[in-house]
């Protein structure tokens, strides 16, 4: 019988006036967009009760559901931008499906404001080791308090940016996932990580965050597919861009390797300072070579490589990664034949860690040999990956080039020697006129100040001090007022003084203000960039209250939490040395975007 | 008296230095460079300490984006170049911990330290004076350290001598307190007094000035390359006066002929207790009279050259308040040093030991010129002295003790003799440290004096002695134009060949080919030593054989230095 209606003409008003008159009611508190996805609602039902498909709930259901839905709450704690571009990404398509959905950063957000939040999607990475992103350090130690907001009936979905060559694989992500649950909320669906090639999982993630949140508002199957949105792709714009200068820049008495390059590109590279470029090379012979001999492997046997054929030396130069250790290919690996021993130390506490930070990929090869074939070990290899290098030149100074301070990575495992993958090919291979694979990666949380007379200080040790090559070059072409203070240390003053002329000249010409310098083996006792900090506390002081902005920049494990502590330390002589104040004073500024950083 | 021409620029820099103390603080003080600022490289000559760059990491240290690789050279002040054991180990110890490559011994009887970054300064001069030593006018505008003939066999009037050099450097020591103060942390007077400088007055001199105290029949100091000369006047065993000579030296610049070397007149004789007014009267009137607009001619021989001799003698004369008595006659044998043992009259021994361009380091498997004088130091009992050519007497050795000397030298083979004509060799410093150098010298030398003597052995005088000079530029710090054999830097291996020289130092030599390959020379060499071979007459040297065969003409004095050289040329 309901067929028979169906076929109905209509008459000459479509509907009865107290059906408009219902409908009216319904849908009066709908946005705009929820309007539109009802409109796209109702032409579905009618296309599927024409062919009296699946038994549909009355129109008005979800109409009326719509008034009292929960809202999607999307936040994000976001370093280089990942994360936020999945984030908005996933709110973009909430809101086409008419969702009533909020995107938040996590820096603007209180334990107690989360708690008010009914439907949550958390979309967060990891840094340094395992540390969250400067966004999401607060939100994280007050969901982690005593006396934090309880979140009884707040239904929560995660998603975890990291990099599988870190020991704490999305790290970040699992501790919120820990603090929401211990706090009474209710997960979804089980933490999704993602690794650095994360863009389809990601969007995998977000269709069902879409559709479990669908359920959520009680809608059932059959509505209009939601076209999901791709998110502003970071990282993929890769260009090719051609080697024109490529010169050492450290002493030859120096016990470090660091190169000056310098690209060009015909589609100019457009960046801002404070971004990074991503460079895509193929592994040095050397690298290789040496990780065929770990490997035990034949360099001409050919293996499978998606679907194509190629010789091992081949994939293993062009197609892998060949020195990061992940953790999926621990997993991967412990699982070939004659690598057994190697499961147990992994599951032995810390056993993964301790694996993976000790050197290459070859240091576990020459430790766990395996007996597997070649094509099943190159399967346990992820895909060559870039590395990122923060642009030392300015757009202003040099609108066709990009400038890169590379320094070569060399150590030693078991009396083996050791090159980083693509600083050893960058400082040993790459020759004027080569072309490479690069990427422009934003660091929109690295920025120079919009007001050019807002003063800044730099803190930027090694190769920390290649993006502040840029900020001086951009503000001294923009004619900025402001003043310029550089802290810079390496080993030795003679030799590896990096970029030593051209700040003498910047000095010369006021577009640096000052520098101090801390140079480690020059002397008995061994000084650092934050012992200059405390040396100027009070200087830096009457910088800071005059406004200035606080970049750091360069080695992560070591020289950012020392100047990080430093800084807290000089903020707490204003209170009587109480560090708590100082460290909110800090954390103040860091909201305040007055105290950035970008470090690895 | 300095004529109407602007004053040169460093004459302003003096001035303005305040009795040498310039900036140098500030200088010191500046993290952000290895050097000092530009003024200062001119003040802290005054302190005995040269800026220089390794001139082979120049090109180099540019496209790193780096400063040049600054570091300095200090230079010691011991006159006579005399020094004890202990003072040797202390300089021995700085030389390690602070030169880049150790310990130098110039032609002048000093020590220099190379490759001393800025911030070592200060410690190194500070270690110094507690040695008892220091570096103060060791360069610059002053009276330079005072030479005196390290080997008599006359100990008793050595030790007279010897005494008179160390009083006259002491009378001509800038009396500024600007050393102790940035060197030493000594405190700052606040009441200078009135005359900071009695004898050299607030602007010093002109240019460099130069003494030494020769005692025949060795000319080992070369006294009439010296602005100032003293020859010892020896009767019966005793020192009864000195000639006095004025107005030697050796720098020229190429292809400036108002520039030429020059060899002293003799002025007189005077007696020992004269010896501080006449050399307070020479130096005053250089200072009053030497060219302070034009460097380039401003030594003490271009000012007797323009005064002439006679006006000059007068004003000396007036300012000592004595006349000159007339010149006693003096011959000398031959210049360089006396290697190996001498015995002295008083029947103690002295080892002059040859070191390869003065520099104190230990050869792979050669010749342990380090360790062996560290281990000699540690029990010797007499002294060391510095000799005028770069090598080191070990001086007072008592017949007991000679055998263990001895035997710590052959220990580390520094007993057996060196070729003839390698021993009378000499070289600068030039490349890499020196700033001025135009070729290799002290690089070159080796190479060099193994061809020569392989080319007297081919032409059958396997020990003919001679003496042979190489410097970078024609500056002439190794005092070339007195050699039988002297190559000039011009160009990186090429040089200018000079030929005629007296072996005894008391003639110039003269031009005989510009600018000519290392491997033109050596040819040029095997010619003439063939022709030497032949022709020479009985115990004729080599430089004297060039001017009588007419290989080259003889300059008779410095200002016709640049005639008459040879058509080649
Ligand atoms: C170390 C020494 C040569 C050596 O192989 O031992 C030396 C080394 C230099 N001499 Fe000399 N001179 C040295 C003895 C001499 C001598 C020989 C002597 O004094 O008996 C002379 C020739 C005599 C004379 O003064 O005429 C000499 C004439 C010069 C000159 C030319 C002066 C002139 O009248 O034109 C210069 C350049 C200048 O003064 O402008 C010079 C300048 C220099 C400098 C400081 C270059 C500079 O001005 O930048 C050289 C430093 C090189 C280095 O890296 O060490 N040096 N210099 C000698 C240090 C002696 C000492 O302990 O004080
Ligand atoms: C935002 C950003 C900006 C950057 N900017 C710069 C820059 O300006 N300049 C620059 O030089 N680098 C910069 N880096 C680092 C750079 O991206 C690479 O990580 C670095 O060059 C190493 O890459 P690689 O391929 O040469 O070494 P890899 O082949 O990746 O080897 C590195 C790995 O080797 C292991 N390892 C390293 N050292 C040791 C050791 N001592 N002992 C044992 N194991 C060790 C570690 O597992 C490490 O992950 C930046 C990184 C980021 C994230
Ligand atoms: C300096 C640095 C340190 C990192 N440390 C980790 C880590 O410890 N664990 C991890 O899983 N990922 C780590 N990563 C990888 C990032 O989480 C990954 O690049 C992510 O895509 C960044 O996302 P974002 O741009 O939102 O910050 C690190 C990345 C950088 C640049
Ligand atoms: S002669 Fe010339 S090159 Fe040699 S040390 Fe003297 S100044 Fe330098």
């Amino acid at each position: 019988m309901v067929s028979s209606t169906a076929s109905l003409p209509l008459p000459g008003g479509a509907l009865a006036p107290e059906q408009i008159a219902a409908l009216d009611a319904a849908i009066a508190p709908l946005t705009a967009d929820q309007l539109i996805w009802t409109s796209g609602y109702t032409a579905g039902l009618a296309a599927a009760r024409r062919e009296g498909t699946s038994p549909l709930a009355a129109p008005a259901t979800p109409i009326a559901a719509v008034a009292d839905v929960p809202e999607l709450t999307i936040v994000y704690g976001s370093q280089t931008g990942h994360s936020e571009s999945v984030a908005a990404a996933l709110h973009q398509s909430a809101e086409q499906a008419g969702f009533a959905a909020k995107l938040l950063n996590m820096s603007d957000l209180s334990a107690r404001k989360l708690a008010k939040a009914q439907w949550i999607a958390l979309v967060v990475s990891t840094h340094g080791e395992g540390d969250p992103p400067d966004d999401a350090v607060m939100l994280l130690e007050q969901l982690r308090k005593p006396r934090a907001p309880k979140l009884d009936g707040v239904k929560f979905s995660v998603l975890a940016l990291g990099d599988s060559s870190y020991a704490q694989f999305c790290q970040t992500g699992k501790d919120f996932e820990v603090a929401l649950l211990a706090l009474g909320a209710t997960a979804v669906a089980p933490l999704m990580e993602c690794d650095v090639d994360y863009q389809s999982a990601a969007a995998d993630w977000r269709d069902r965050v879409l559709n479990d949140y669908r359920n959520e508002i009680g809608g059932a199957e059959g509505r209009p597919a939601l076209q999901v949105v791709q998110p502003s792709s970071v990282g993929l714009r890769e260009t090719v861009a051609t080697v024109v200068a490529n010169q050492r820049i450290t002493g030859s008495r120096s016990s470090k390797i660091v190169h000056h390059v310098e690209l060009a590109s015909d589609a100019p590279l457009d960046y801002q300072p404070g971004d990074s470029l991503g460079l895509r090379v193929a592994n040095p012979d050397t690298v290789v070579n040496a990780f065929i001999d770990a490997a035990g492997l034949d360099a001409s046997e050919e293996v499978q490589l998606e679907g194509k054929t190629t010789s091992v030396f081949d994939a293993l130069k062009h197609s892998l990664e060949v020195t990061r250790i992940t953790g999926p290919f621990l997993d991967a690996y412990a699982k070939l034949e004659g690598v057994e021993s190697l499961q147990d130390t992994l599951e032995a506490p810390e056993g993964k860690k301790r694996v993976m930070t000790r050197g290459h990929i070859a240091d576990v090869l020459a430790r766990y040999p395996h007996a597997a074939s070649a094509q099943a070990f190159v399967e346990t290899l992820r895909p060559l990956q870039h590395r990122l290098y923060s642009i030392a030149s300015a757009p202003l100074e040099t609108p066709d080039e990009v400038h890169l301070t590379v320094a070569e990575v060399q150590f030693e495992v078991d009396g083996t020697e050791r090159y980083g993958a693509v600083s050893r090919a960058v400082v040993d291979q790459l020759k004027e006129g080569d072309e490479i694979e690069v990427f422009v990666e934003p660091n929109t949380r690295f920025r120079l100040p919009e007001d050019g007379d807002t003063d800044v200080i730099m803190i930027g040790p090694g190769t920390g001090v290649a993006p502040f090559r840029s900020f001086v070059q951009q503000r001294a072409a923009q004619e900025a007022t402001g003043r310029h203070w550089l802290f810079f240390g390496d080993r030795t003053f003679s030799e590896d003084f990096l970029y030593q002329a051209e700040w003498q000249t910047h000095l010369r010409d006021g577009a640096l203000t000052r520098i101090d310098l801390a140079f480690s083996r020059d002397q008995e006792a061994k000084v650092y960039v934050q012992d200059r900090l405390r040396d100027q506390a009070s200087e830096l002081l009457q910088w800071i209250d005059g406004g200035a902005a606080i970049y750091v920049c360069g080695d992560a494990s070591a020289m950012a939490p020392d100047v990080h502590t430093a800084l807290i330390e000089i903020l707490a002589t204003r209170h009587s040395g109480d560090l708590e104040a100082g460290a909110a004073d800090l954390e103040t500024l860091r909201r305040a975007r007055r105290y950035l950083r970008d470090v690895y | 008296m300095t004529d109407n021409n602007p004053l040169s620029p460093v004459e302003g820099i003096k001035t303005r230095s305040k009795h040498l103390r310039g900036t140098l603080e500030e200088s010191l003080g500046d993290p952000i460079t290895g050097a000092i600022a530009d003024d200062d490289t001119q003040v802290s000559k005054f302190h005995g300490i040269y800026q220089q760059d390794n001139r082979d990491r120049r090109a180099e240290r540019q496209r790193q984006k780096l400063e040049p690789a600054y570091s300095f050279m200090i230079r010691g002040r011991l006159p006579g170049g005399r020094c004890t054991p202990e003072q040797w180990l202390a300089i021995e110890a700085l030389g390690e911990q602070y030169a880049a490559t150790g310990v130098r011994i110039t032609t002048r009887q000093a020590f220099q330290f190379h490759g001393v970054v800025k911030g070592a300064l200060k410690p190194t001069i500070q270690g110094i004076d507690k040695a008892l030593l220091d570096t103060i006018a060791a360069c610059g505008d002053v009276n330079r350290n005072v030479m005196c003939s390290p080997n008599p066999d006359l100990s008793a009037v050595h030790r007279e001598v010897d005494a008179l050099a160390g009083a006259l450097s002491a009378h001509l020591t800038p009396q500024t307190r600007a050393y102790h103060e940035i060197w030493l942390d000594g405190e700052k007077l606040t009441d200078a007094p009135e005359v900071v400088e009695p004898i050299y007055g607030d602007t010093y001199l002109p240019r460099k000035f130069k003494t030494g105290f020769v005692i025949p029949p060795q000319n080992d100091v070369d006294v009439y390359t010296q602005d100032l000369g003293f020859i010892a006047i020896v009767e019966a065993g005793a020192l009864i006066g000195f000639n006095v000579t004025a107005g030697g030296g050796m720098g020229s610049t190429h292809g400036d002929k108002k520039t030429f070397p020059r060899l002293a007149d003799t002025l007189g004789f005077i007696t020992p207790d004269q010896v501080l007014d006449a050399a307070t009267a020479i130096v005053t009137t250089q200072r009053d009279f030497g060219n302070r607009s034009d460097r380039k001619n401003a030594r003490l021989k271009y000012t007797i050259e323009s005064m002439g001799l006679s006006a000059f003698r007068e004003q000396v004369e007036r300012r000592q308040g004595f006349a000159f008595a007339p010149v006693r006659g003096v011959s000398f044998t031959e210049s360089g040093d006396r290697l190996g043992w001498v015995e002295a009259e008083d029947g103690v021994w002295h080892f002059g030991l040859f070191i390869p361009s003065g520099r104190v380091r230990d050869h792979e498997q050669g010749p342990q010129y380090q360790t062996g004088l560290i281990e000699i130091a540690k029990l010797h009992k007499g002294e060391f002295r510095m000799t005028p050519n770069q090598n080191l007497i070990i001086a007072g050795v008592r017949a007991e003790d000679k055998a263990l000397v001895a035997g710590l030298l052959a220990a580390h083979g520094l007993a057996q003799s060196t070729s003839r004509p390698a021993a009378g060799a000499m070289a600068c410093v030039a490349l890499p440290t020196c700033a001025l150098a135009m070729a290799d010298a002290e690089r070159f030398l080796p190479e060099l004096t193994d061809e020569v003597t392989a080319l007297f052995t081919r032409h059958g005088l396997p020990d003919q002695s001679l003496s042979m000079r190489v410097t970078g530029c024609p500056n002439g710090c190794a005092r070339p134009f007195v050699a039988e054999v002297a190559l000039v830097g011009k160009a990186p291996r090429h040089y200018n060949l000079y030929l005629g020289g007296r072996h005894d130092g008391t003639r110039l030599n003269k031009l005989y080919q510009e600018n000519i390959s290392v491997d033109r020379a050596l040819e040029i060499l095997d010619g003439l030593i063939a022709q030497y071979a032949n022709e020479r007459r009985e115990g004729e040297a080599f430089g004297d054989f060039c001017i009588r065969s007419g290989v080259i003409a003889e300059t008779t004095a410095g200002r016709n230095f640049h005639d008459k050289v040879s058509d080649a040329a």
